[in-house]
């Protein structure tokens, strides 16, 4: 019996594969040709919340850009690799070209694309997006990203040109990556400072491969397959997202095999599923890191230095006063590494060579005694005339990760005479504060992208002065700024690796911040899913092609579309 | 009977609007204005932020917001919900069904096994088994809610798959089976966490039928009716369970506050979509305008609860409907 | 001195010459199982006052987080290790300190605010007695958790003050009306009347005549309160809104242990040290109630 089933898996698997990177080298708009044997299945994947919204310029969590991402389209979609600089695949465009001494890029729609509700997608579009995603009252998260884009024209009804200020490596990243394209149509007359309570965020249409089906509040949402679709339709029927908020329950639910695929974050999770025979584990590239944070300024104004953080010696002595590797390998086991500045490893410009300063408990203590804080006969707690070396670690109750490591790094600056308390408040809360520099340390995490253009938005000097600007600790280091705006002008990802590496070395000798822990997630899947296309910035980029061989499918992948679409 | 029913109604719209003006009170008094923190994220434009806090009146005088917010309470509007963008009462709108479905599962469960248990207990009172079963209740009454949720939730759903573990209906299958399978699909998923909530309340009903029951059970008309030759169960099944009945009744209008605060944490375990779960999850995202809007609507749901047990008090004891 | 009250029955019978008092610990020290729940609760008390003595490690110690984490019960750690590798059981012992103080003080703020409240309405009666009995009748209809996450949300950062504050404040409705019927029935009595007759004021009347006939119902009920306080607090906790690092109470281990299946031992602990204390304080009440024949009050 597993003879005969064997092979014809691998037959199987095989050829939807081919069929797949066949389609997707030639960059001619035809229809996937549908593999019978490979449509059908539902699968289930877990969502941490309740998304608020599917709009594409107001999305702020992860769970809403995954849905988000099966439902629009960009112009084209990073290649599985991640060479940022080179390859892609089409998405809302078939083919583009470069002009005006690569200061422009020409993207050529593809002529069949449609909106899901059977309107075709046109050039005006694209610019129509482009200029929604900029507009500040809309308030798109990484409008920064977008800046060194100049404006968006329609050059007629299916071509759409870009035009920078001026050359850059990854010109063609922010222009066919970052905007997911919404229809005009539905979206001009919407006022722009009500969006995010707009009807259109929570029945999204876009070009993608599903289609919003039903929304069960604080339950589930669930895509189905958009059979009409131009690229053809998703080899899966449905796909649904079950929102799951308590940490118990997540657990029990992929065990009981209601939950199909969910992102694991938290390491004795990861350990436990793993074990389960019907699930796949898959470590996803890292494109976050924690750190603490100091505050260069007193909290809520820039006039004033902090009155403990403005000096780098005590910066420093907090930064050799952590055991880092060991915080790192109890908390995470393998799915953290040491964080070494503010990038990932994943990052093709990210360079973990650079000197970093180590742990040393004792050259801490040294270092502190020098800086004048010592410890009097019969306290625990250093002084320095008569002020006690204690301040507040602001910790967001959300990141339960970050919650536990506070309380360990609690600890060991205790060892070290330093009296920490822990700030812990609610994700509103924490960005407010975080926003209005209300603190003297933050326990802040960072989402990183394979480019190394966010670096300008959280560290630059204008950022700092920025009242707005989210270089929330107030890092201010021109020279830094120079070598990044040089690495960030460089035509190609080789000539930009000195300047980054020398803006790296800069800002990690500043020592604006405890670099912690780059994390990475796995992905647990349930072993009767075959993923194509996973991306490593995105796992999920590819779903519309993954599929689920008839010979294992249960009950729930057998329930066809018609009934669905109720 | 129109007269107590128009007096109850009296009453429970007194205690609405005391919630309601708590409430009010309740927001004012706190740090910050009520949109503070739900608007301060950093990525949201100031003009936007000025029309929303112009839009709900907060720079007029506090007298003048009082009589607005109730105005808008009684039209149903709460304001806005950022943790649902809409307005909150959508939100509430879509969670209180799932709770009512659960909270009345849970005090029907828990009133047949409590009367059940405790006219058991009663039957052979002093036995082995009565104390056994007062010992069983007294220590499921000690239980904290949301720790037999989770021991349950592991036990019944993780180790022995009796039961889904979480949500209201199978996310995928439901719409595609049949009337009677969608029933089944509904009640599977329905039963531990009506099971988890109605058991706290099952054990003190116990204890309060077997009392109610060996208060009634000398007393002179079952006397009356076992000297007519009446067998044993019919005596105690029809008699003694008739007015031992009603001081148990009365139990079930008391028992809704702490049953809705039961089920805040028995939805949180088991991800029903209620309105405790609600509750908490604006709790977490500083929702104002849901938590408030979640308070004053479990108000609600306790006066309409206690109104319906007073009017089924009143069917069942005639002694009430002659005031 | 309470001295010619009238037959009530129970421990306030005078017959025998013994005061009421003593008769009333006699009864109780005849039931077994009220007594278990004293010796647990007494026990539990020295334990929370002498915890650096009793607990083996120090709570906060994290001798090895990476190699010491999650170990499961053995001799030198009856409880097992949690995530940072330290003891639970130690944690647990202090942590009793952090659930004890907080429900004690906690029914401590309710029975206060709550007897003078009911004190007040009985004593005044009439009219204002309707209306402040209306308000309480209203704010019991409130369910008590979501009140508390209201309050929790709009007041960021509750400290343990607070949390005891908003626990307290959230619990005196129902020993309000306990007292207010009490006093109001008190109120006819023939000493009262005799006393007013004599030229007592108000005040005197209150305090030395009518307040100690509700010490006993209000102190089954102050009993019965710690025993919800404590679960109260623990699910509060539970929730992400009770009290937080680096204060640990029994519910902040539940808490801890939630999210996983595999250290059953943590949740499973915390947990237990709810239950058997909570049960302690149910025998304990059930055997006051008695004892004080004080049946007018609503079982548990």
């Amino acid at each position: 019996m597993r003879e005969w089933i064997g092979p014809r898996i691998s037959v199987l698997l095989a050829s939807t594969l081919a069929c797949t990177l066949a389609a997707a080298a030639c960059s001619a708009g035809e229809k996937q040709p549908v593999d019978a044997e490979a449509v059908g299945g539902s699968i289930v994947i877990a969502a941490q919340n309740e998304p608020r919204t599917l709009l594409p310029p107001l999305i702020t969590q992860i769970d809403e850009k995954i849905i988000a991402d099966q439902i629009f389209e960009p112009l084209a979609v990073l290649g599985d690799e991640g060479h940022l600089d080179h390859d892609y695949r089409p998405g809302l465009a078939d083919s583009w070209s470069w002009e005006s001494d690569s200061t422009a890029i020409v993207f050529h729609l593809n002529t069949k694309a449609r909106w899901q509700d059977g309107k075709p997608v046109r050039a005006s579009d694209v610019r129509f997006t482009f200029g929604l995603y900029t507009d500040s009252i809309v308030g798109f998260k990484d409008r920064s990203s977008l800046a060194r884009i100049d404006s968006v024209t329609a050059r007629d009804s299916v071509t759409a040109v870009f035009w920078f200020k001026n050359r850059y490596a990854e010109q063609f990243y922010d222009a066919a990556t970052r905007l997911l394209i919404v229809p005009e149509h539905l979206l001009a007359r919407e006022p722009r400072a009500t969006l995010l309570t707009s009807a259109f965020g929570r029945k999204p249409v876009g070009s993608g491969r599903f289609r919003l089906g039903k929304w069960t509040p604080n339950a589930s949402i669930e895509l189905v397959a958009d059979t009409a679709n131009y690229h053809g339709r998703p080899n899966l029927d449905r796909v649904v997202f079950a929102v799951t908020t308590d940490p118990t329950a997540l657990p029990t639910r992929i065990t009981t095999g209601e939950i199909d695929l969910a992102e694991v974050s938290s390491p004795v999770m990861f350990r436990t599923l793993k074990e389960q025979p019907d699930l796949r584990a898959r470590m996803n590239p890292s494109y976050d890191y924690s750190f603490l944070l100091f505050n260069a300024r007193k909290p809520r104004q820039r006039q004033q230095p902090n009155a403990l953080f403005a000096d780098i010696g005590l910066r420093r002595a907090v930064s050799m006063g952590l055991d880092r590797a060991k915080l790192v390998r109890s908390q995470f086991d393998s799915l953290a590494v040491v964080s070494t500045g503010p990038m990932t490893r994943a990052q093709p410009l990210a360079d973990s060579t650079i000197a970093t300063i180590g742990y040393d408990s004792a050259g801490a203590a040294r270092l502190l005694d020098s800086l004048g804080w010592t410890l009097p006969a019969g306290k625990t707690v250093r002084e320095r005339r008569g002020q006690p070396l204690k301040f507040a670690v602001l910790v967001p109750t959300i990141s339960s990760n970050r919650m536990t490591l506070i309380v360990a790094i609690q600890e060991s600056l205790r060892k070290l005479g330093m009296e920490v308390v822990v700030d812990a408040v609610g994700g509103n809360t924490f960005v407010a504060r975080l926003g209005a520099r209300d603190f003297d340390v933050v326990f802040d995490g960072r989402h990183v992208e394979p480019s190394v253009a966010g670096l300008r938005a959280y560290w630059s000097v204008a950022s700092a002065r920025d009242a707005n600007g989210l270089n929330f600790g107030n890092y201010e280091n021109p020279r830094f700024d120079a070598h990044l705006d040089s690495a960030l002008a460089a035509r190609d990802l080789a000539s930009a690796r000195p300047h980054a590496k020398q803006a790296f070395e800069t800002i990690v000798a500043d020592v604006p911040a405890v670099w912690i822990y780059e994390t990475r997630t796995a992905t647990l899947m349930h072993k009767r899913i075959k993923p194509v296309h996973i991306v490593s910035t995105a796992w999920w980029a590819g779903i519309a092609d993954w599929s689920i061989p008839a010979a294992e499918r249960l009950p729930r992948d057998r329930v066809g579309l018609r009934v669905a679409s109720r | 009977m129109r007269r107590f029913l128009a007096r109850r109604l009296a009453h429970g719209a007194a205690v609405i609007f005391i919630a309601a003006s708590l409430s009010f009170l309740l927001v004012h008094l706190a740090p910050g204005d009520p949109f503070s923190t739900t608007l301060d994220s950093v990525s949201i434009n100031p003009s936007v932020k000025a029309a929303w806090r112009a839009a709900y009146g907060l720079d007029r005088p506090l007298l003048e917001q009082y009589f607005r917010f109730l105005g808008q309470l009684a039209r149903g509007n709460l304001g806005p919900s950022l943790l649902q963008p809409g307005p909150a009462s959508t939100a509430l709108a879509d969670a209180v069904p799932n709770t009512l479905l659960l909270m009345g599962t849970a005090l029907v469960l828990s009133f047949v096994i409590g009367i059940g248990v405790g006219s058991w207990q009663a039957a052979r009172a002093g036995s082995r088994g009565d104390r056994a079963a007062g010992n069983v209740s007294l220590v499921v009454a000690s239980l904290p809610e949301f720790w037999l949720a989770a021991v349950l939730l592991l036990v019944f759903a993780y180790r022995f798959r009796v039961f889904p573990a979480a949500g209201v209906v199978d996310l995928v299958m439901h719409d595609s089976l049949s009337p009677a399978g969608r029933l089944l699909d509904r009640l599977r998923h329905l039963a531990l966490p009506a099971l988890t909530l109605s058991l706290l309340g099952s054990a003190s009903i116990a204890r309060y039928q077997r009392a109610a029951l060996l208060d009634v059970l000398p007393q002179d008309f079952i006397r009356t009716a076992r000297a007519k030759g009446v067998t044993d169960r019919l005596v105690l099944w029809r008699h003694a369970l008739r007015n031992a009945l009603v001081p148990t009744i009365v139990l079930l209008g008391l028992s809704l506050p702490t049953l809705l605060g039961g089920a805040v944490f028995v939805e949180q375990v088991f991800s029903w979509p209620g309105l405790g779960r609600l509750a908490a999850a604006a709790f977490h995202a500083r929702d104002y305008q849901v938590v408030i809007g979640a308070t004053i609507m479990g108000a609600v749901l306790v006066v309409v609860g206690g109104i319906l047990a007073d009017l089924l008090h009143a069917a069942v004891d005639p002694r009430v409907r002659a005031q | 001195m309470a001295s010619s009250a009238p037959d009530r029955g129970g421990a306030f019978d005078r017959a025998g010459g013994a005061s009421p008092w003593r008769s009333a610990l006699a009864t109780l020290a005849r039931d077994r199982s009220a007594m278990a729940g004293l010796a647990i609760l007494a026990a539990l008390a020295v334990i929370a006052l002498a915890a650096p003595y009793v607990a083996p490690y120090d709570p906060r110690a994290q001798p090895d987080i990476v190699t010491l984490k999650y170990l499961p019960p053995t001799l030198a750690h009856p409880f097992g290790t949690d995530q940072l590798s330290r003891d639970v059981l130690s944690r647990i012992i202090f942590g009793s300190r952090v659930s004890l103080s907080v429900a004690f003080l906690g029914v401590a703020v309710a029975v206060t605010v709550g007897t003078g409240y009911g004190a007040i309405a009985g004593y005044l009666g009439g009219k204002l007695d309707g209306f402040m009995m209306r308000v309480v009748d209203a704010l019991l209809s409130i369910p008590r958790v979501l009140l508390l996450i209201a309050v929790a949300t709009l007041w960021n950062g509750l400290e343990l003050a607070g949390l005891v504050l908003l626990l307290g404040l959230t619990g005196w409705f129902g020993v309000s009306r306990l007292v207010r019927t009490l006093v109001l029935s008190a109120r006819e009595d023939e000493f009262v009347t005799a006393a007013r007759a004599l030229g007592a004021t108000h005040t005197r009347i209150l305090i030395h005549h009518i307040l100690p006939q509700v010490v006993s119902p209000v102190l089954v009920a102050a009993t019965l309160a710690i025993g919800n306080v404590i679960v109260m607090e623990a699910g509060l906790t539970f929730l992400g809104m009770g009290v937080r690092p680096p204060n640990a109470s029994w519910g902040s281990i539940v808490y801890d242990g939630r999210d996983v299946a595999a250290a059953w031992w943590i949740s499973i602990s915390g947990g237990a040290a709810l239950v058997i204390t909570v049960l302690a304080v149910n025998l304990l009440a059930d055997g006051l109630r008695e004892a004080l024949n004080a049946r007018q009050l609503p079982a548990r």
